[in-house]
């Protein structure tokens, strides 16, 4: 075999002389005629009959050539040689289709990138197949995911069907010690928290059963990032202590790079100690997570929990009596986690696609017109005694090197939109390990290219080898009706590029009209100008009657800087998708009737000043409102609406707890979208800041800062940050963002899709009307000599032109009809991203076919415009 | 002259191997002594032969040196190489396990 091998090898690398073989067939020759000779002819007859027996020898010469080792090779490469100089002397074709295809590959594997890393690419843990999140809801309320309080956890945590169940909360700790004091994300997860992820320590070790004992918890377990970012990835980190909120705490472990739970941006891993004897019903703010055991499923386990809920229902009746619709809720991991962005990628995805099947019709068009210009080469290449394969095989091989370029060319646009649009952002990737161009979407992208490649470009190859030689080259040209057949499947071509744009133009509209609308909501409150950061005051140095002065102070220091208009502090900004809500007592209303939920926010007195909140009725909380003891209150219009209607609720006063003080209403301020524009406003209660809570769970000492400046937010940051640097040099201040920036995130959801839609949309209708325009284009080429004669006949131009249009027109009402079914059966996917705007909206649908029949006519135009300008003389006269 | 095709695919390159494993030859004695052998039952067109001839050689069965002929002309010699030698013994046992079992079959029915 080996021997073999290098044989051929030496003979494919050394080839033989030609002259050789000429010799050794001559040889063969004179030999015959020898014998012949011999045999008692006369020479001249020797050498006839000679020649005879042998036969062709160009033939023989032919088959010696063809037994060299590398043939089929040799002929592929000479295919590839003669493309590639065919391709290069036809460079506005060239680059039309690589153009076009490059787009559409590109654009699709940018979407499918993003779908690979949220949608297909595994979790970075090693369970994550079978982990899952466990809520409990309140269907009363609508509440989907409720956090558990601690007993309840406790109780779940027995389930047989999970391995582990685990408990964690998040949180900020503030890291002091080595440098500037930074603010990190905490995560404390319960004993079981690392086991049911599954995931190994980058070095070091996870935190330990013992650790989780009250007494023991001064250990951390640092992320990747802090770990390289704080600790120059220090080797020796393990064992070493950091102050983490002015505690000392030993570091015992790093975990891996991508290890991101529960957020992206958890810097440190600490116990969450829980006391089996804990009977905080009250409290919901543990998180649950568990890994299935091997051989349970979710619905086992859906149902198993479903049963511990009653035992727990059982056990703590006070709490739970006539709470019925009370209910838990499984959901798998990576479901969670991309949660609304799934709907999104996937429309996106089949967008794309829709968009690269335009694309692709364009260039089979174009493959197909440029087919019927090289017949005659064609034809004489087959007359010359290239067999069909062999037609097939250079047509093929052409294709090929158009895709494999496109490809090329996409991949690199694909890596450039990634680089340049926030895609991996919009959709929250970054947990996912982020967006980027791996294997498999190099693989995708390749086996997009061939597949496309193959399907578009072999038959416009068959096509060309089919053509019957002798036909066409007597026909010459001659060819002015078109063939039936030929002109049947561009038409369909182009109807199936307009029904498919369409599809994308409606989902574009729809998703216009969200945003549109989206934008259009009035938020009840005024971002310009105005900048907001966040602070957190440790625990152990701040009381809370010090956290009251120090606000107070920062918030005096601030107001006297230049340009500041107005300064606030509010625990939970609008927008930011945090609120705390609790239910409340109303004064002279039974208790128990109604359940009365209000999110409650702590604010500073100028607070709706700093936002701009107009005042409807009642009066503004003033700072003398926080002595003796806060009794006052602000609520909004929903809230009085509900629990007051038609009355006065000046005056009333509200409970939040049934040992708490009453508080009164002074004010009424109007609805703001403290939730976002899509989500309608709930009950709000305002308390103002102060050094007593009385009667609510909050963090006083997290709080964020809000300053109205008379412009140029952005210039006063510096300066804050110099004021609060003289009261407390050891706080950081984080998200530092404008008002501006936070409402334009909050509609990014809708933002995101829309452009992107409408981009693919706008180039799906631009590739779309060139298709038009060049079938259209070539039918008239084509059709010159009928056109000539008609109007030899004397057909009128404006008959010409409205024939031609008319055929427009037919394809725009074939293709939109048939884009407006495919349409309406799609759009209903989309229905979770649309806001205030039904799937079937009939206005956005109508202007969608509208637009496409404006743009085919258009495109329809010129080359009917060109037929009029036909010379009939010239024409009847050319061929 | 009757056709040569009607070998079997493959019996020419055996009989090729055959032939030259006795002494180096020519094309045209190769194909001159398989046709007195087999008593003019075999005839060789130089159609088949010479590119069964190059592709041997291209396998490496069998080399070829230009050399004199008998009437001192340039001719073009093939000879077994050692691959060769080994390839014939191969395809005459193979030869002999399909004429056997031809044989059976033909016996049998």
């Amino acid at each position: 075999m080996v021997r073999e091998f290098l044989t051929r090898l030496r003979f494919f690398l050394s080839r033989k002389r030609p002259v050789d073989l000429d010799d050794e067939l001559q040889f063969h020759l004179d030999q015959s005629t020898q014998t012949n000779i011999a045999a008692g002819m006369s020479p001249e007859e020797a050498r006839r009959q000679a020649g005879i027996a042998f036969g062709g020898v160009e033939r023989t010469r032919e088959q010696c050539y063809e037994q060299r080792p590398g043939r089929l090779l040799e002929a592929v490469l000479q295919d590839v040689r003669y493309a590639l100089r065919w391709l290069g002397r036809n460079p506005i074709f060239t680059t039309a289709v690589i153009t076009t295809l490059a787009l559409g590959i590109g654009a699709t594997t940018a979407v499918f990138s993003a779908v690979d890393s949220l949608l297909l690419r595994p979790l970075p843990y090693p369970n994550s197949e079978r982990i899952a999140r466990i809520w409990n809801t309140f269907s009363p309320r609508g509440m989907n995911e409720i956090p558990l309080s601690e007993p309840e956890f406790l109780e779940y945590r027995q389930s047989q069907s999970f391995a582990h169940v685990a408990g964690f909360s998040l949180g900020t700790v503030t890291l002091t010690g080595t440098g500037d004091p930074l603010r990190l994300v905490a995560s404390w997860g319960t004993s079981e928290f690392f086991s049911v992820l599954g995931t190994e320590p980058f070095f070091g070790r996870v935190l330990s059963t013992q650790e989780q004992q009250t007494g023991h918890t001064q250990v951390v377990v640092l992320s990747y990032k802090l770990w390289q970012n704080r600790f120059g990835s220090n080797p020796e980190i393990v064992g070493s202590s950091v102050l983490l909120n002015g505690d000392s705490c030993v570091v015992v472990g790093v975990m891996p790079r991508d290890f991101k739970f529960p957020s992206e941006d958890v810097d440190v891993w600490q116990p969450l100690p829980i006391s089996p004897a804990s009977s905080n019903l009250g409290n919901h703010y543990l998180n649950l997570v568990g890994d299935l055991k091997q051989q349970a499923t979710l619905d086992q386990a859906r149902a198993e929990m479903k049963t511990i809920l009653v035992r727990i229902e059982e056990k703590y009746p006070s709490y739970y009596n006539g709470a019925a619709g009370i209910g838990v809720a499984l959901i798998p991991l990576r479901e969670q986690m991309t949660g609304s962005v799934r709907a999104t990628l996937l429309v996106l995805m089949a967008a794309v696609c829709f968009m690269l099947l335009i694309a692709c019709t364009n260039v089979s068009n174009l493959l197909l017109a440029k087919a019927e210009d090289r017949k005659k080469e064609i034809a004489t290449r087959t007359a010359l005694g290239a067999s069909r394969w062999r037609i097939i095989r250079q047509v093929l091989i052409e294709n090929l090197l158009l895709f494999l370029a496109s490809g090329t060319a996409g991949l690199l646009l694909a890596f450039f939109c990634l680089k340049i649009l926030p895609l991996g952002d919009s959709v929250n990737a970054a947990q996912f390990g982020g967006v980027a161009l791996n294997l498999r979407v190099l693989a995708f992208a390749a086996i997009l290219c061939l597949f496309t490649g193959l399907l578009f470009g072999l038959v416009p190859a068959l096509k060309a080898s089919h053509s019957d030689f002798n036909d066409t080259l007597k026909t010459s040209g001659r060819n002015s009706m078109g063939s039936r057949r030929g002109t049947r499947h561009r038409s369909l071509l182009v109807i199936s590029e307009i029904a498919f744009s369409l599809v994308l133009l409606a989902g574009a509209g729809l998703m216009i009209g969200s945003l549109v609308r989206l934008l259009g909501v009035t938020l009840g409150f005024d971002p310009k100008n105005v900048v907001t950061m966040r602070l957190s005051l440790p625990e152990a140095r701040y009381s809370l009657g010090r956290t009251a002065t120090f606000y107070q102070q920062l918030q005096e220091e601030v107001r006297s800087l230049p340009g500041v208009e107005a300064v606030a502090i509010v625990n939970q900004l609008p927008l930011s998708n945090a609120s705390a809500n609790s239910s409340f007592e109303v004064e002279g209303h039974p208790a128990g009737t109604d359940i009365n939920v209000a999110d409650s926010q702590i604010i500073s007195p100028d607070y709706f000043r700093a936002m701009g909140i107009p005042l409807v009725r009642g009066r503004f909380l003033s700072e003398a409102d926080t002595r003796p003891a806060p009794m006052s209150v602000m609520v909004n219009q929903t809230l009085a609406r509900k629990v007051w209607p038609g009355e006065n609720p000046i005056g009333k006063r509200i409970r939040f707890r049934s040992d708490a003080p009453w508080l009164s209403v002074i004010g009424v301020v109007t609805d703001i979208k403290n939730h976002g524009s899509n989500v309608a406003t709930k009950p709000e209660v305002y308390f103002l800041h102060t050094d007593q809570p009385s009667g609510l769970w909050a963090d006083f000492r997290s709080m964020t800062l809000i300053v109205r400046t008379a412009g140029g937010p952005q210039q006063t940051v510096g300066a804050i940050r110099g004021e609060l640097k003289n009261l407390d040099p050891d706080l950081p201040i984080y998200k530092v963002q404008t008002l501006d920036q936070i409402v334009s995130a909050s509609v990014s959801q809708t933002r995101f899709p829309a452009l992107l839609l409408s981009a693919f949309a706008g180039l799906a209708v631009l590739l779309a009307a060139v298709g038009v325009y060049g079938v259209l284009a070539y039918t008239v080429e084509q059709s010159k000599h009928e056109i000539g004669v008609r109007m030899a006949l004397g057909a009128p131009r404006a008959q010409i032109l409205r024939l031609f249009l008319g055929q427009g027109l037919k394809w725009a009402m074939l293709g939109g009809g048939a884009g407006l079914l495919a349409a309406l059966i799609l759009v209903r996917f989309m229905r979770s991203m649309l806001f205030e705007v039904g799937p079937y909206d009939p206005g956005i649908f109508a202007s969608g076919v509208a637009m496409l029949t404006i743009v085919v006519l258009m495109a329809c135009y010129l080359p009917a415009l060109r037929a009029t300008k036909i010379d009939p003389m010239a024409a009847v006269r050319s061929e | 002259m009757p056709p040569s095709t009607d070998l079997l695919q493959g019996t020419l390159d055996l009989l090729i191997l055959k032939t030259l494993a006795l002494e180096p030859m020519h094309g045209w004695g190769i194909a001159n002594r398989i046709q007195q052998v087999s008593k003019d039952a075999l005839q060789i067109g130089q159609g088949s032969l010479y590119p069964a001839l190059h592709r041997l050689e291209y396998k490496g069965w069998i080399k070829a040196e230009w050399a004199s002929s008998e009437n001192n002309r340039r001719a073009k010699f093939y000879s077994l190489t050692r691959a060769g030698k080994k390839q014939l013994e191969a395809e005459l046992s193979n030869w002999d396990r399909l004429n056997t079992a031809i044989r059976l079959v033909l016996e049998q029915i």
